[in-house]
């Protein structure tokens, strides 16, 4: 059932050529805006952390206190980097997968823009302090809103394209997809509904952001990964994928744990006992999934023959997928047994997360946004060099945070756990991992600037074409002259 | 076969599931918590904040405090936090009932806040150690709130004016706080939940104890 085996079948339905130019200036415009977001995100993560051992750096500014930009730094690179790739790359899928053009890509074209717009207004806010308060909601709902706005926009232009679909059998990407796709303006609006807009009272604000936090993390952020992961597999390897039924398997498990799992993140907080353990045990049920799909990358992986590994994809797909497995590992350690005791409250869950955000989903997206990128724009790339430095420096960032802030956590957690020690003692160990974080921080920034000015040069290299057809994408939709002159060129 | 309802059903109970399990019981479990009327202090417990500390409060929140301070108390058999001092129980949903937002916080870069009250009472120290938390804890890497205070050169020969902080804190500077520096501390000062509850008593019930301990007690 994998997608390989029916390109060649049907590829008479439509010309996969079109398909890509129909999806062009929208999957630009997201990606544009997710590696701009990325590389400002990433700055402000490094001067979050350059503050964390030198305290004074810049202390009079009020807008860039660690406060205020350490939450700005992971809204920006959620909502900016992560939700612009998630939904470029599902324009394009969906549209490749159902073997149809991409619909309403004027509207996706609006919701790109609004999004950005709101991510641009959100951060901000944060850093003018209108923060929430709340963990990955610091944004208020006014930017909220308009990002919420932006994203179903984009999302209704894939779900009218697959609904106008030709191709009948769904491939499990468009299963991962429209998870997806109605999570993320779910999780949002219900979250703001009941944290911020109409708070509940008391505890159960930090219960809503617990289950916010884990939904975005295992329900959206994972399915769009995984999607990107089921459907470039295939394609680096060049074989079909090893079973449809352990994805769907996959699939199910995911999004019924993985919404179960919130109360986890209030490990031993102010909640009677059961309940978090309803939590813990959700979450240790991940591993389902997990084992499943790391057995279908390992088999599609390593099993029989791989005919093709060209286009510079490959290795970004390879490392992503199997940062899954590690990253579910690593978060279910920190729940078992003792291990709370000593991991809660440092900055392992901080190693976590940055393995989830940039290791996993990071690495899938950036391997993703490369393989597109060269298709929508009709051209390889003409060297393979940045990409070899961008995916070393990216390794090499997301090892060193996520690695520190691991470590740290262990370490510091440890002499915590010991009331004779007193804080300042045990944190002030804390300060040698801060600064191997800070260092990882600028290699995976270095590494953007690559990868960005590598996806502009090919950009540039025919821009009177690509100029003259955004206008008239721009003026109402594709006129037949803009296919014809595009193909002439292809 | 159209695949795509089929999907969407099962996402939407997968979903709705999850809401049920992991929003629903919680609040039926915890959320419609009363206040409670605590014998030995005469007083329903939480009480609301009094205006400045309210103030204070959305100081804390807009500075991003909770990004290295919780507020929570673990039980003593789960982790330090009792014998270091950070409280003489363990928090539980009551204590957040007054609270919006709740900071409850997830990462502790720098201690718990729960009982910070309690442990540092002087308005004084409180400015000091925002101003420059390294006058005070000299390897702190807790951020230095300069900007909530008036920063003057002082002329030669001139006095601080008396609501100035401490001639040490700056020398040849005269700093006073801002209003959002005196809310702030006003906020911490309000910071305890040190009451005995139903469900979360306080271990000095063994000495017989009638009286709540008095506020200035060291914990
Ligand atoms: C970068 C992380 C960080 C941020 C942000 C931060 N703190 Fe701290 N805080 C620390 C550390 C580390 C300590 C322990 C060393 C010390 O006392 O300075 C501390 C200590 C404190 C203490 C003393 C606690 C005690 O037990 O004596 C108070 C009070 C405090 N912080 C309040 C605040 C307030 C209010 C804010 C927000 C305006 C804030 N902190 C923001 C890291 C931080």
């Amino acid at each position: 059932m994998g997608d390989t085996k029916h390109i060649s079948q049907s590829a008479s339905v439509v010309d996969p050529d079109r398909i890509d130019r129909s999806c062009r200036w929208p999957v630009v415009l997201l990606f544009t805006g997710a590696m701009s977001w990325l590389i400002i995100g990433l700055t402000m993560g490094l001067f979050s952390s350059i503050k964390m051992h030198a305290p004074g750096f810049w202390a009079q500014c009020e807008w860039v206190s660690y406060g205020r930009l350490r939450p700005a730094f992971m809204d920006a690179v959620l909502y900016g980097f992560a939700a612009q790739a998630a939904l470029g790359c599902s324009l394009w899928m969906i549209s490749r997968l159902s073997r149809v053009e991409l619909r309403l890509s004027g509207i996706a074209g609006i919701g790109a823009l609004a999004l950005n717009a709101g991510v641009a207004f959100g951060v901000l806010q944060v850093l003018a302090g209108q923060t929430t308060g709340f963990t990955w909601m610091e944004i208020p709902r006014q930017g909220a809103s308009i990002i919420v706005g932006g994203y179903a926009l984009v999302a209704l232009s894939a779900l009218y394209t697959l609904h106008k679909r030709e191709e009948k059998q769904l491939y499990v990407s468009v299963w991962f997809l429209l998870a997806g796709l109605l999570v993320f303006p779910w999780l949002m609006s219900l979250a703001y509904m009941l944290a911020v807009v109409e708070p509940l009272r008391g505890v159960m604000q930090a219960v809503v952001n617990a289950y916010f936090v884990n939904g975005m993390t295992y329900l959206w952020l994972t399915s769009m990964a995984m999607a990107v992961a089921y459907y470039l597999l295939p394609k680096v390897t060049g074989k079909p994928l090893r079973s449809h039924d352990s994805a769907l398997l996959c699939f199910w498990t995911l999004v019924v744990f993985g919404g179960w799992s919130g109360l986890s993140l209030m490990a031993d907080g102010p909640l009677p006992r059961w309940l978090l353990g309803v939590g813990v045990g959700a979450k240790w049920l991940i591993i389902v999934p997990a084992a499943a799909f790391t057995m279908d990358c390992l088999y599609t992986w390593f099993a029989g023959k791989t005919s093709a590994n060209e286009g510079v994809a490959w290795p970004y797909v390879l490392f992503g997928s199997l940062s899954f497995p590690i990253f579910v590992l690593l978060d279910i350690l920190s729940t078992i047994g003792p291990a709370p005791r000593t991991l809660l409250f440092t900055t392992y869950s901080q190693g976590i997360l940055h393995f989830a955000v940039f290791g996993f989903a990071g690495l899938l997206f950036m391997g993703a946004i490369a393989h597109i990128w060269e298709r929508i724009l009709g051209g390889r790339f003409p060297k393979r060099l940045p990409f070899i430095a961008h995916l070393l420096l990216s390794l090499l960032g997301i090892v060193l945070i996520s690695g520190s802030y691991l470590l740290g956590g262990v370490s510091v957690g440890g002499k915590l756990a010991d009331p004779s020690v007193a804080f300042t003692a045990a944190s002030s160990t804390m300060t040698l991992f801060i600064r191997s974080a800070t260092t990882g921080y600028l290699a995976l920034l270095l590494g953007q600037i690559i990868l960005a000015v590598a996806l502009l040069k090919s950009f540039a290299t025919n821009t009177a074409t690509i100029r003259a057809e955004f206008f008239q994408w721009c003026c109402g939709g594709r006129s037949p002259g803009s296919d014809k002159k595009a193909r002439a060129r292809a | 076969m159209n695949q795509v309802p089929l999907v969407f059903l099962g996402l939407v109970a997968a979903v709705a599931g999850s809401f049920y399990g992991a929003i629903f019981l919680p609040h039926h479990a915890v959320g419609r918590a009363e206040l409670e009327y605590v014998d030995d202090t005469g007083a329903y417990y939480p009480a609301p904040r009094n205006g400045l500390a309210q103030q204070g409060a959305e100081v804390y929140r807009a500075q991003g405090c909770v990004e290295c301070h919780t507020q929570q108390v673990r039980p003593k058999t789960l982790g330090s936090d009792v014998a270091r001092g950070w409280g003489r129980r363990r928090t539980i949903a009551q204590d957040y009932a007054q609270d919006n937002p709740v900071q409850l916080g997830s990462l502790r870069l720098g201690p718990d806040l729960t009982n910070v009250g309690k442990r540092q009472p002087s308005s004084l120290s409180n400015l000091r150690h925002l101003y420059n938390p390294r006058l005070v804890v000299k390897e702190s890497y807790m951020p230095r709130y300069e900007y909530l205070f008036f920063k003057r050169k002082l002329e030669a020969n001139e006095k601080p004016s008396l609501n100035a902080l401490p001639a040490d804190t700056e020398a040849g500077y005269e700093v006073t706080p801002k209003p959002q520096a005196l809310a702030l501390v006003a906020y911490l000062q309000s910071l305890s939940a040190d009451v005995p509850l139903f469900s979360a008593p306080l271990p000095v019930a063994v000495t017989n104890q009638v009286k709540a301990p008095s506020l200035t007690q060291k914990p």
